[in-house]
């Protein structure tokens, strides 16, 4: 078997992984607005960002890669810049919306 | 080659595993922790060639790590790679400072990966061939009664356990990633032992390692003020890399500092006689941003200025010829142990 097809094989087994970011992504945008301790959420969401933008780009999900690495960027501002989270959560939602897409796509 | 790769993600090692299984020769093991790879590593009769580590991972951190396995005698200059979405400048020095070989950014390209890894492989087979033939090298001597070689001067070597000290190899590859910008913003120094033949000359293999191992220590206590990584390149030069803002405060700093440190260390030959130090320290070279010079050359520049440095002061060795390492000279035939050009 090629690389490219034991990608293929991987990158179908990563789709599990994308649903499970898309779910807890989403509470912890609401999480950040509304919950109690939003610097947590903003953490949280700056771990899974960093975890997506590592692994989707090499599995040949460009686009999903840059807004998460856009995404880590946008939360390292909020958490030591003390910069306002919106334009964090703006670039979250549209993470979000590239896991979707992705999804569509190994689907 | 045996393999562990470590990361929290289970996707990047089922990559990883893919990719690196295509050649038969590699056998690989995972871990999804640090934890994890300590313990297979205390578990394990056979050693590891290679290793890949993430940098972010709950618990304890990939380069946390790195410095453990640095620190296990057996896996002293084994390449360890760093395999990371992190790639900001502070993560790169502290991964190098911790004993990191190379330093692979997440997204990887495959072609670039496989390239990187087939270096490693390199290494590992060099280092191998050259443990057999000095295995068989001592055991014929010993025959003999002949005493250890010396390396050649030429060779660049690896000085364990002293702060900021890196392998030659490392060294490059730590500038090679920083990246264009990132390299704009640094320097590189370099302090060339002007009278390293004559020390040469005047030591058995194990009075040089010792010396090298006193000026790296000199250096390092030296530059404690500044962030700096360092490597020995062979032939009497040490090189030095600094942030570029602070280039030539360091620069003008060593010209006090390293003579003060040498003078407290003052190395001996074998027969417990001072060694005298004459030491040319080269301008800092910078990248050039629009001209993107290389890192190669970067590197280039500051040796040949210390050399010209080197070549062009009056020189404590041929005023004081060192003799062979069993000559002893009295203290009051000495010049200052050490001397300095800039």
């Amino acid at each position: 078997m090629s690389i490219e097809e034991a990608l293929k094989g991987i990158r179908r087994r990563y789709a599990d992984h994308l649903r499970d970011h898309r779910v807890r992504l989403s509470d912890l945008v609401e999480d950040a607005r509304q919950g109690p301790d939003s610097v947590s959420a903003i953490e949280q969401i700056r771990f899974r960002a960093h975890k997506i933008s590592g692994t989707a780009a090499t599995l040949g999900f460009h686009s999903l890669g840059e807004t998460a690495a856009l995404c880590e960027q946008r939360a390292n501002a909020c958490l030591e810049a003390q910069e306002h989270m919106d334009p964090m959560l703006t670039v979250a939602v549209q993470l979000i919306g590239r896991i979707d897409e992705a999804l569509g796509d190994i689907a | 080659m045996r393999i562990l790769a470590v990361d929290d993600d289970p996707i990047i090692l089922e990559i990883l595993k893919e990719v690196l299984s295509a050649d038969a020769h590699r056998q690989i093991s995972v871990a999804e922790s640090a934890e994890e790879a300590l313990s297979i590593l205390a578990g394990t009769a056979e050693q590891f060639d290679c290793f890949l580590l993430d940098i972010q991972m709950p618990g304890m951190d990939g380069v946390e790590l790195c410095g453990r396995i640095r620190a296990m005698p057996q896996y002293a200059r084994t390449p360890i790679l760093m395999l990371t979405a992190m790639s900001e400048k502070s993560y790169i020095d502290r991964s190098f400072a911790a004993g990191a070989s190379d330093y692979i950014t997440k997204p990887f390209d495959m072609v670039e990966f496989e390239a990187r890894i087939r270096t490693a492989e390199q290494i590992v087979e060099e280092r191998r061939r050259a443990a057999e033939s000095n295995l068989a090298l001592m055991s014929l001597k010993k025959q003999d009664g002949t005493k250890q070689q010396r390396p050649p001067l030429s060779e660049p070597m690896t000085v364990a356990d002293v702060d900021g000290m890196i392998e030659p190899l490392a060294f490059e590859n730590y500038l090679l990633q920083l990246g264009r910008v990132q390299q704009f913003m640094s320097a590189v120094i370099a302090v060339k032992v002007a009278n390293i033949a004559g020390i040469y000359q005047g030591c058995s293999a194990r009075s040089f390692r010792f010396f090298l191992e006193d000026m790296s220590d000199a250096l390092a206590d030296s530059l404690r003020r500044w962030q700096f990584l360092m490597c020995y390149f062979g032939n009497g030069i040490f090189l030095i890399s600094v942030e570029r803002r602070v280039a030539e405060a360091v620069h003008e700093d060593l010209k006090t500092s390293l003579p003060a440190a040498l003078n407290e260390i003052s190395p001996m030959f074998d027969d417990g006689a001072p060694i005298p130090i004459d030491i040319a320290v080269g301008s800092p070279s910078y990248p050039g941003l629009l001209k993107g010079r290389s890192v190669a050359a970067m590197m280039q520049i500051a040796m040949d200025d210390a050399e010209l440095k080197a070549m062009h002061r009056p020189r404590l060795a041929a005023k004081k010829p060192l003799g062979g390492m069993a000559r002893a000279q009295s203290q009051e035939e000495r010049p200052d142990a050490t001397a300095i050009a800039w």
